[in-house]
């Protein structure tokens, strides 16, 4: 532990902001849409709404009540706060996965937060508008995040796309180096509020369009409204929706990727709590926040919007395909689009610089309080180990390999392990009659008593189905792509190397803490 | 839009958009009183550094 004056939030709602600013990113508003529409728009709701309830809103409160319990006996990053709840030696080991986690999640994402303030700023200067045909929009994306052969992001020199991604990384360690309640919480304080107030500017956009374009008169508000939200086929085709296991498997997937649970940030957050804050509530409101950006804004911008200009065939996609290439054709046919554009870039920039800053600080705080570095020391090192990071991500550019292979095997892969471990020790180490205390202390919310079974039984059960049928459905490409791509395996290479690093900084923070221990009696 | 649609959408946005309302109303009524509770309740010396 540090032994200079601790950080902490300046106001509860202060850290509710932060955490729901961590949570909403890219995927609040081009994943989850673009899933919706892919399963059938209505029916996706259901499952995605259990898994909520059974998956996000459990883990949010147990990663809030062991996160304020660690940092009660003083400890603020992963590694320590599972020491001071489960007495092992390897405890602090498994917290491994409570700092590379962030740290490489933020090496790509650094870079795909550069893409959306590249855009903004192109519809600022009104350099985006290509024409209506979708390809100019594919091929300048290609183009810009240089997708033809690794190295080409650089070709194009000092140009928007590096300056962009260089004035991203300034910004994200100036606030980072301001600390908690001077840097991210008065980020988030103005910034989520901002995001809110463009994505509702663009929302009265698509809802009054109307029907745009008169030679496509069932391209009309209501029909975009029906492409997202409609459940095709009547009742009938409710149940055949219901029955397919693969969108049960994406609604869980998006719920708690989207909550970032399992993450290593929210229990570092909530370990900055005070003894007798309402940490009920404030997960509570923090989830609450998340399903509002998600569902009520992206669900009722992003397809809607696509719809009215393209038709059923261009309301889909993944999150880039949806983002970077199809919405940008939209906005180029809508009227005052490039006001539209603009916004909508903007929030998107908002949403991922909260969420990059979130990943940066449990590793500050496991060098300031492991290592005893000061606030400069510490933002100086992790500088040094995310710059190597996302200078491979920037340069194996080709087919996005790199950022790929980090996103799938320490984005998906290790974030299950991590909530899979969490849930575990919040169930069986910690217990649900310690962990409730906590999560009681200073409530005003009461959590359900059927909390305490769900979290034991239904969680891990649930969230290792979703890991085996996932794991089944994504393995063998991901395994190939190691076999036969370099790029794929220096990038993982290097995350394995960061690994180690962490675990002998662990040993050394372990001796430390140790040796402090003995010396207190 | 069939009428399923309809309750889908206006139960999925209404139920959290009224959600986030009703958590936030309650951060905001209750953020003066628990300040003035911790200023006298909480005697922990673990917190005087923060």
């Amino acid at each position: 532990m540090s032994s200079g004056k601790k950080d902490g939030w300046g106001s509860s709602l202060g850290v509710i902001l932060a955490v729901t600013g961590s949570a909403v990113g890219l995927g609040n508003f081009l994943r989850f849409p673009g899933l919706a529409a892919k399963y059938d728009g209505g029916a996706f709701l259901i499952p995605y709404f259990i898994a909520l309830l059974l998956v996000g809103l459990p883990i949010a409160w147990s990663e809030w009540a062991m996160g304020r319990f660690g940092g009660q006996r003083g400890y603020n990053s992963c590694p320590g706060i599972f020491r001071a709840i489960w007495k092992s030696r390897a405890s602090p080991y498994l917290g491994v996965l409570g700092l590379i986690v962030p740290v490489v999640i933020y090496m790509y994402y650094l870079w795909i937060e550069s893409w959306c303030l590249g855009y903004a700023l192109k519809y600022l200067t009104g350099s985006l508008s290509l024409g209506s045909e979708k390809a100019a929009y594919t091929d300048h994306f290609s183009s810009y995040v240089g997708i033809a052969a690794d190295g080409a992001f650089f070709h194009q020199g000092l140009a928007l796309p590096v300056g962009c991604l260089l004035a991203c990384v300034a910004l994200n360690f100036f606030i980072i180096y301001r600390g908690l309640s001077g840097g991210i919480e008065k980020v988030c304080l103005w910034g989520m509020p901002l995001l809110v107030l463009c994505a509702l500017f663009v929302l009265v956009r698509v809802l009054t369009l109307g029907t745009p374009d008169p030679a496509h008169p069932e391209r009309n508000v209501v029909a975009g409204l029906a492409q997202m939200w409609d459940i095709r086929g009547g009742l009938p085709g409710l149940l055949r929706s219901l029955s397919n296991a693969e969108m049960w498997l994406a609604a869980a997937g998006q719920i708690f990727f989207s909550l970032s649970v399992g993450f290593g940030v929210v229990i570092n957050y909530a370990s900055y709590l005070k003894k007798r804050d309402d940490i009920a509530l404030g997960s509570t409101t923090a989830v609450a926040g998340n399903e509002f950006c998600e569902v009520s804004l992206g669900g009722l911008i992003t397809i809607p919007a696509a719809f009215l200009f393209l038709g059923a065939a261009g309301a889909v996609g993944g999150t880039f395909g949806l983002g970077f290439q199809t919405l940008p054709l939209v906005f180029d046919r809508m009227p005052a689009g490039q006001l539209f554009g603009f916004l909508w870039f903007f929030l998107l920039f908002i949403a991922a610089i909260t969420s990059s800053l979130s990943m940066l600080q449990p590793a500050i705080a496991f060098f300031e309080e492991g290592l005893g570095l000061d606030r400069r020391g510490s933002v100086s090192l992790l500088g040094f180990i995310t710059l190597m990071g996302t200078g491979i991500v920037v340069w194996f550019t080709k087919d996005l390999a790199a950022l790929d292979a980090m996103d799938f095997w320490v984005g998906s892969f290790c974030i299950f392990v991590l909530a899979t471990v969490q849930t575990l020790l919040y169930g069986w180490v910690l217990g649900p009659k310690r962990g409730r205390e906590e999560l009681e202390r200073g409530a005003l919310l009461p959590i359900p008593r059927i909390f305490d079974f769900v979290i034991r039984y239904v969680s891990p059960v649930f969230l290792l189905t979703i890991f085996i049928l996932w794991l089944h459905q994504s393995w063998a490409s991901n395994w190939q792509a190691i076999q036969t791509q370099p790029s794929v395996r220096i990038a993982l290479v290097f995350v394995l190397a960061v690994t180690v690093l962490f675990l002998l900084l662990i040993a050394r923070a372990v001796r430390t803490w140790n040796a402090r221990e003995r010396r207190s009696g | 839009m069939s009428l399923y649609g309809w309750i889908i959408l206006v139960a999925s946005v209404g139920g959290t958009t009224g959600f986030l309302v009703w958590c936030l109303a309650r951060v905001l009524r209750n953020h003066g009183k628990q300040d003035r509770l911790r200023a006298t309740a909480d005697l922990d010396p673990r917190e005087t550094d923060r």
